[in-house]
């Protein structure tokens, strides 16, 4: 057997309970350590954040978002590529000030406002409302904090100073618009590195990870190498998968989805779930997570592959739940349910009942990894359900990243099946740009939103589906509803009003419904983002499930969007009068119920 | 802690007569800490359709034309002093009322299989005079023919019409006589007025609390721009349900020649400003449509009334502070929680008590008279002395139950203040309850008790009323504690309460429950991983 360092140096970039690797400090330290490359992550903000700073008329720059972000990476990467190499930022240092002589001005970087001592908070935070607010400002700072933390240490510190309260104003609608720029007349840049999108960035990581060149290191004298039986080299070429099914694409997928839905996963977090999932190891979750060498090799000898699952490892199975949860992106993971979700097909599948041989399988964890547990269940089902159950939930996960993508019409085979986003690819087709995004797969989710929509508003098994009719809730409390029809049925090329299915602005945002008015100017009236949760919700009201019962955030969702738009269509309409029309509900389609003669004469 | 006053302002003089001789009352004690009148029975969301009728009736002229200039809000008064005299006429909308709530025939006229469609309209207008005559002692008799011109001999149309309006009535599981039931309202002509069987202005359910409401939100600096909002949300005739109940309004004058408006004693209280602040934010919502608007509008109404009375009660009463709300966002869950909050809602009420006694005490101690009757020797004189000095000071002539027995001066000033504590009618102390679970901030549950605890659609009300741009949620808790004494977390307990009421925890709990709550309902969007903003959705955009 032989020991490669990479393998020691890339567990440092694990799961650990103190979240000490979160800091890019820390992993420096760690890199030169054991002498090898440290994990460059792909970067594409210095070069834009260099020319604010170093414009004609420069501003400061501030850099939001979440903790492993890359916030003080990309900071570090400004300050080398403005001083040719020269200025080094000690990792103790919390600020570091370089001075431009030929400018004679000054770039204050702050690596983290939260962490400086209270009495020099107030002072830096009076000269960045100076350098802020005055284009012509000497002083400039490159700011790393947290959103959260931004907002409540200016508004601790700025004490009713109304330069500073305007700055955090506009600090709050910039973060709450995903704007970066504020208005004319403040000199600063806001970047939220969470509006980043590393779904393009795990490709890069993986690759980063699994073709570094110390893997070469393999090579001298390992047995296990020889006889393709190393578990993490197994992992390895797993994760170097390309087709659309594969571990690298779903996986991708899946946090694209929980961005949409809130759940923003860092670039460092990302690297922990890759580097788990090569390196996973579930036999001792308390003592050894992660497999060293020697371990790999144990496991390899003893054939226990259940252990090293890379399909299951990546949701953090090899560690406690407490330790999991501790990290959001297992937890965000989690949600997905995968696992944990059940489908008739491929349970089917799994369970043999057609006595075929599995489909989709895989040498070590597929079907040799519990044919005999499924064996024994079939002897006995009482005595080795529970093995089975485990093992049926590691098979599920493994199917659902390298089942391929079904036709359209056979929703049943879909992976996506075995998430709670059993629309999950129908969804992300959303999140793309038009000019990106599979148009077949579009216009087929289009009327099942609208048909979702209806149902959910008239409380009908409808099948109107190329048109919203939308109504007004009479309002009466606790009195009984006759919607009326505020417009006529609106569809995605109607008029005046229309429906229009608009991509994300930012990455990590959701999609959002908009109703466009065609008059006085053509502009959106009110918008409903489509979250991953609220759209599963419209598919799966389309599928006939019940509005309330479903999920009643949901429909509350929906109410609200519903009032929005008859708000802003009243508001639009002004003292036009408008249409009085009742919605027949009594046919699979939807109808005009005219109100006797009362419509044309009111 | 909230700063306060401690001092009382003077009073308005009474617009009903001198001391209040005008109103019919048992006697004039609350009415002259909080005004005249609240009562229990006006359920919340009536004290805003009674501020909506009082409005309504005063843009009407008496040939039952709309006056084109406001008239809402608009009472100049000569000196300071004095007191708004305002006449409120009711209109009786006897016809439409029948109609909706009464008659019985329209059904009957439908399915009659002898009438053919062209004679169904003239049967049912037949049905309605005949029924009208014999069930309706409104005075003056009602011939329904003019529904022919209205409605072209289409009966179907005007029976879909009457279901449509029909449809309209709120609260309709309570079962109330005709006369007291209302619609939705969205437009001038769905403002009903709570009459009695012989269409006079009743204060069953019409208590005067809408009065009241009225005369806050029209001495509050804000009364200017609210007016033509109000007007503009409620009385404007574009929507199309309002032009249908049109039809069923004979042109006949339909309006009372009415009464004067109830008493407030104080001419500016921050209550008010408040109140006229929370109807502003809400009437200009401008992506909720009026119909939408009236829930919130009524939540909130009762929240700053209870405020107003915490407030009076506080400063008669001579204490310090104002007590807080602690209000339980878990259900009753924690058990702590819950008693703290049950312990304030008992405290709203005590203090409501303790202004009786020291009003009562402080205004009748300090009077010659009173000191007179203590001095007189005669056991018997003193007696009446003491009863004769309490009736006339708190215009209680009526209060003379005991009047027989020979007592003490301190005798009959204990009880009456113990019958001005108790009284069952127009008593503040007793209203909070009501007003509280009617509104979605108080919850009594059986076995359990009664406390402030807020509902979903408060908890809404609160964010349409409060949110006027994207806030962080402590922001936003706040200005609930600043604006309304609202305690909900942490950090609002340790300003409210110089000694922690309960673990902190369960303010934490509490805290976790609000954003959870707020978050079911679509009003806050989160940033990263601690940055929340609470948003109110149907502020719009320009």
């Amino acid at each position: 057997m032989a020991q490669n360092e990479l393998v020691d140096f890339l567990a440092a970039y694990g799961p650990t309970s103190d979240g000490n690797n979160m800091y890019d400090e820390f992993v420096v330290a760690a890199a030169a350590k054991a002498g090898v490359d440290p994990i460059a992550i792909p970067e594409t903000r210095s070069d834009e954040i260099l020319n604010d700073l170093t414009a004609e008329q420069p501003r400061s720059v501030i850099l939001t978002g979440t903790a492993g972000d890359g916030k003080t990476y990309t900071a570090r990467k400004v300050l080398e590529a403005l001083s040719g190499n020269a200025a080094s930022w000690g990792n103790t240092q919390e600020t570091f000030e370089w001075v431009d002589s030929k400018a004679e001005r000054r770039i204050v970087f702050v690596k983290d406002l939260s962490e400086l001592e209270p009495t020099s908070k107030g002072a830096i935070i009076a000269r960045m409302v100076a350098a802020f607010s005055d284009p012509a400002s000497t002083e400039h700072f490159v700011l790393c904090v947290n959103d959260g933390h931004l907002l409540r240490t200016w508004e601790e510190h700025i004490k009713g100073d109304p330069q500073g309260e305007r700055i955090l104003a506009t600090f709050r609608e910039l973060l709450r618009d995903d704007q970066d720029t504020p208005p004319d007349g403040m000199a600063f840049r806001l970047i939220n590195m969470s509006r980043t999108s590393h779904a393009a960035t795990i490709d890069a990581i993986i690759e980063q990870v699994c073709n570094h060149p110390g893997w070469s290191g393999c090579a001298e004298g390992c047995s296990s190498q020889t006889a393709g039986t190393c578990p993490i080299l197994i992992n390895r070429d797993v994760l170097l998968k390309r087709e659309s099914a594969s571990l690298r694409n779903r996986l991708r997928a899946l946090v694209e989805i929980a961005a949409a839905d809130e759940r923003h996963l860092s670039i460092r977090q990302i690297i922990i779930l890759i580097v788990n999932a090569l390196l996973g190891d579930s036999k001792n979750p308390y003592q050894m997570p992660l497999m060293n060498c020697a371990r790999a090799e144990q496991r390899a000898a003893a054939e226990e592959y259940q252990y090293t699952n890379p399909y299951n490892n990546v949701f953090g199975e090899n560690h406690p739940v407490s330790r999991r949860l501790q990290h959001s992106a297992f937890a965000a993971l989690s949600e997905f349910g995968i696992g944990f979700e059940t489908n008739n097909f491929f349970d089917d599948q799994l369970l043999d009942v057609d006595h075929n041989a599995m489909p989709i399988d895989h040498p070590q964890y597929g079907a040799a990894s519990y044919q005999q547990l499924r064996a024994n269940y079939r002897e006995n089902p009482s005595a080795h359900i529970r093995e089975l159950r485990n093992a049926l939930t590691a098979q599920r996960r493994r199917l659902f990243f390298e089942w391929p993508d079904p036709s359209s019409d056979a929703r049943e085979k879909s992976p996506w099946q075995l998430t709670v986003h059993s629309y999950g690819d129908l969804y992300l087709n959303l999140l793309r740009l038009e000019g990106a995004r599979d148009g077949d797969l579009f216009s087929l989710t289009r009327p099942k939103i609208i048909k979702g929509l209806n149902r959910a508003l008239t409380g009908s098994l409808t099948e109107t589906a190329d048109r919203l009719w939308l109504t007004q809730p009479s309002g009466v409390y606790k009195g009984a509803d006759i919607p009326i029809l505020v417009a006529n049925p609106i569809g995605w090329k109607s008029k005046p009003y229309s429906l229009n299915l608009e991509a994300p602005n930012h990455p990590g945002r959701p999609p959002s419904l908009e109703l466009i008015a065609a008059y006085p100017t053509r502009r959106v009236l009110t918008k409903l983002p489509l979250t991953p949760t609220l759209f599963e919700y419209l598919m799966r009201v389309h599928d006939g499930a019940l509005p309330m019962s479903f999920s009643n955030q949901c429909f509350q969702d929906v109410r609200s969007f519903q009032i929005r738009c008859v708000g802003a269509i009243l508001h639009n309409e002004g003292e036009d009068t408008l249409d009085f029309k009742a919605v027949d509900t009594s046919g699979e389609s939807l109808g005009e119920r005219v109100i006797g003669s009362l419509g044309e004469e009111v | 802690m909230l700063d306060t006053i401690v001092q009382d302002t003077p009073s308005l003089k009474s617009n009903l007569g001198e001391d209040g001789k005008g109103a019919d009352t048992l006697m004039w004690v609350q009415e002259a800490i909080f005004g005249h009148r609240f009562v229990e029975e006006q359920l919340p969301y009536i004290l805003v359709l009674e501020v909506l009728a009082i409005c309504r009736v005063l843009q009407l002229g008496d040939d039952g034309r709309r006056y084109e200039e406001t008239r809402i809000f608009n009472h100049p008064v000569a000196a300071s002093d004095e007191h708004e005299n305002v006449t409120i006429p009711i209109v009786k909308s006897v016809a439409l009322r029948y109609i909706l709530f009464k008659d019985r025939s329209l059904d009957i006229v439908a399915n009659d299989p002898q009438l053919s469609p062209e004679e169904r309209l003239g049967a049912w207008i037949a049905a309605l005079n005949k029924g009208f005559a014999n069930e309706v002692r409104s005075g003056s008799p009602l011939n329904f023919e003019y529904l022919r011109a209205r409605f072209g001999n289409r009966f179907d149309d005007a029976r879909q019409a009457v279901k449509i309006l029909q449809g309209l009535e709120i609260d309709v599981l309570n079962n109330r006589r005709y006369t007291s039931r209302f619609l939705a309202p969205r437009g001038a002509n769905l403002i009903l007025n709570d009459v009695d069987q012989k269409f006079v202005a009743d204060r069953m359910f019409f208590g005067r609390g809408g009065e009241m409401v009225y005369l806050m939100l029209s001495r509050s600096s804000l009364a200017k721009e609210l007016a033509p909002v109000i007007a503009e949300q409620f009385l404007a005739s574009r929507d199309p349900i309002d032009r249908i109940a049109a039809k069923f309004v004979p042109d006949a004058p339909d309006r009372t020649a009415g009464g004067s408006i109830g008493y407030l004693p104080k001419r500016e209280h921050a209550a008010y400003e408040r109140m006229a602040e929370d109807w502003h934010a809400i009437l200009t919502l401008k992506e909720l449509p009026p119909p939408q608007k009236f829930e919130p509008l009524f939540r909130m109404t009762a929240l700053n009334l209870m405020r107003y009375f915490a407030e009076r009660a506080q400063v008669v009463a001579g204490n310090s502070v104002v007590d807080p709300i602690p209000l339980d966002m878990l259900g009753g869950r924690d058990a702590n929680l819950r008693d703290v909050s049950k312990a304030f809602l008992r405290r709203h009420r005590q203090v409501i008590e303790d202004a009786v006694e020291s009003y009562i005490r402080g205004k009748i101690e300090p009077t010659p008279a009173w000191e007179a009757a203590l001095k007189q020797p005669d056991n018997a004189m003193q007696s009446t002395q003491a009863l004769e000095v309490i009736q006339r000071t708190f215009d209680a002539h009526r209060w003379s139950s005991k009047s027989e027995s020979i007592r003490p001066p301190e005798a009959w000033l204990a009880a009456f203040i113990h019958d001005a504590k108790r009284r069952s009618r127009n008593n503040i102390s007793t209203m909070i309850t009501p007003l509280g679970t009617n509104s979605g901030f108080v919850v009594a549950r059986r076995g359990a008790g009664t406390w402030f605890a807020s509902s979903d659609d408060f908890l809404e009300a609160l964010v349409l009323a409060v949110v006027k741009r994207p806030i962080t949620i402590s922001d936003f808790l706040q200005q609930l504690y600043e604006r309304y004494g609202i305690v909900v977390g942490p950090e609002e307990s340790r300003r409210a309460f110089s000694v922690p009421p309960c673990d902190i925890s369960s303010f934490e709990e509490n805290i976790r429950a609000f954003e959870r709550r707020l978050t079911g309902l679509g009003y806050v969007k989160r940033l990263s991983d601690d940055c929340a903003f609470v948003s109110n959705v149907y502020l719009g955009s320009e």
